[in-house]
């Protein structure tokens, strides 16, 4: 699930972006507090963009048959199946390092597509 | 329920998000709203007119000064704490509500009594012609007819202000023109003191009790639209209200009404200005509207005709004189009169009595 989360995110925020600033000004401007601009203008307006992005992310769990099913094989263990394994049984020490190892990867992968895209501004905030 | 407004030395500074310099987009700007009167700000783009407006509906604060409603001070009163209402120029009527549930939101949130929303939302309707159309989505109606919608959701909580942000500008011309008589219309039958701000200087015209010309974020005058159009103060005025002519004269002699003045080898007489101090030197600049030259082979003034444009009611024509200064004309096309011709030596005539003046 928290793996396809962005997704709908993306989706309400995309909605968001969308709605002219003007309609959330008209309703305050009329006597609306916040909390009744964002239950009473706001809220309705992005509500099928976030419908659509909880369905997608309910279908995608549901139906989800995990990656680590065809990687782990006899000779090559995958990393998440390890540190579990480690935790499962009781070496949580070793399984801390190899959180802290996978979490270094991520960070560098990251970096790296940062830096790749941060070349070009227009393309800087696909990585956030 | 009119109200009288008072801004005092407002200053509003931007900072840029790039350069991260100061952009100052208001500054000195003072004007008091008489109860019931219309007042258009009227400038062109980025002059900072809809910072004003915007200051006063409390979606911006002034970074200096104050703004008073009533007597009120208001300068840091949230958006929805100050009774007033604005019409937007994109409409911002609310797309997932009926036109009857648009009007009628400003109501619910006064907590009304269902019967008083009713009353007020009938009265309303009618004042705008909307009846018919209350169950439609504001997709299915018309520019017009939104445009109403707007200016009923404003209206029907009864402001003590009205705000227009350019209402008309997304309207075409002949829905324009009577929206505009509408709107003027429907705020003096209801008397509410309204901020209006435009870049269309007709609009402007048609419409308001008192003109402001902003540029560069100050006052570049403020008067009735007579005033302003027939009494520019500043070139820029001039030129903002229509003056394209603009060339420098010798004052050669005066007479208790007129001054007389010398200019590209010939002399004209224009009425003297009672709201300018006489011409310190002896230059004056002459302001003179295309309208007011007109073709005249009697005239002993020749010029060199550059250019003709056909405008339908009009010619337009671009004139170079003897000493090489350029004017533009805008005299009436009689269709059987023979078509202005570019190289053609022409004689003008200006029509001196509406022909004016700037200390040069």
């Amino acid at each position: 699930m928290f793996r396809n989360l962005p997704v709908a995110l993306e989706s309400a925020k995309a909605s968001l972006l969308q709605i002219d600033k003007s309609i959330e000004e008209a309703a305050t401007n009329l006597g609306a507090s916040s909390l009744r601009v964002f239950t009473e203008i706001t809220l309705p307006l992005i509500k099928p963009a976030i419908f659509t992005g909880m369905a997608y992310v309910f279908v995608h769990c549901m139906t989800a048959v995990s990656a680590v099913i065809f990687l782990t094989s006899a000779s090559w263990n995958h990393m998440t199946v390890l540190i579990l394994n480690q935790t499962e049984i009781l070496r949580f020490s070793a399984a801390a390092v190899l959180c802290l190892v996978l979490i270094v990867i991520v960070l560098v992968a990251f970096a790296l597509l940062k830096w790749i895209l941060g070349r070009n501004p227009l393309q800087k905030e696909i990585v956030t | 329920m009119s109200s009288q407004v008072s801004f005092q030395n407002i200053r509003k500074v931007f900072k840029d998000s790039h350069s991260q310099k100061d952009v100052v987009a208001v500054d000195d700007f003072s004007i008091d709203l008489k109860p019931g009167e219309l007042l258009t700000l009227l400038g062109p783009s980025g002059c900072g007119k809809t910072t004003v407006l915007r200051m006063l509906a409390g979606f911006e604060s002034p970074s200096a000064g104050d703004i008073f409603l009533d007597g009120k001070k208001i300068t840091h009163l949230l958006p929805n704490q100050r009774n007033s209402a604005m019409v937007f120029q994109s409409y911002a009527l609310f797309p997932h509500m009926n036109v009857q549930s648009n009007i009628k939101y400003g109501l619910k949130l006064r907590k009304l009594t269902p019967d008083e929303i009713l009353n007020r939302y009938q009265k309303i309707i009618d004042i705008v012609g909307l009846r018919g159309y209350e169950n439609r989505r504001p997709n299915e109606l018309s520019g017009g007819q939104q445009q109403r919608v707007a200016l009923a959701r404003a209206l029907v909580v009864e402001p003590s202000l009205l705000l227009f942000d350019e209402p008309l500008s997304n309207l075409d011309a002949k829905l324009r023109e009577s929206m505009r008589v509408e709107i003027r219309r429907i705020q003096t039958r209801l008397s509410i003191t309204s901020f209006y701000v435009t870049h269309d200087q007709q609009e402007a015209m048609s419409l308001s009790d008192r003109i402001v010309v902003m540029n560069k974020g100050r006052i570049e005058q403020i008067g009735s639209p007579q005033e302003i159009y027939h009494a520019p103060k500043t070139q820029f005025v001039a030129d903002f209200m229509g003056v394209t002519n603009f060339f420098e004269a010798e004052v050669t002699g005066e007479t208790a009404s007129h001054y007389r003045a010398l200019t590209a080898g010939f002399e004209i007489e224009i009425p003297k200005r009672t709201d300018l101090e006489s011409p310190t030197g002896k230059n004056i600049t002459i302001l003179a509207r295309p309208e007011e030259i007109v073709l005249d082979q009697a005239s002993s003034i020749k010029a060199e005709i550059q250019e003709a444009n056909y405008l339908g009611e009009r010619w337009e024509i671009q004139l170079k004189m003897k000493n090489g200064i350029k004017i533009v004309s805008r005299c009436s096309a009689d269709p059987k009169a023979v078509r202005p011709t570019e190289g053609q030596i022409v004689g003008v005539r200006f029509n001196e009595s509406k022909v004016t003046y700037l200390a040069a």
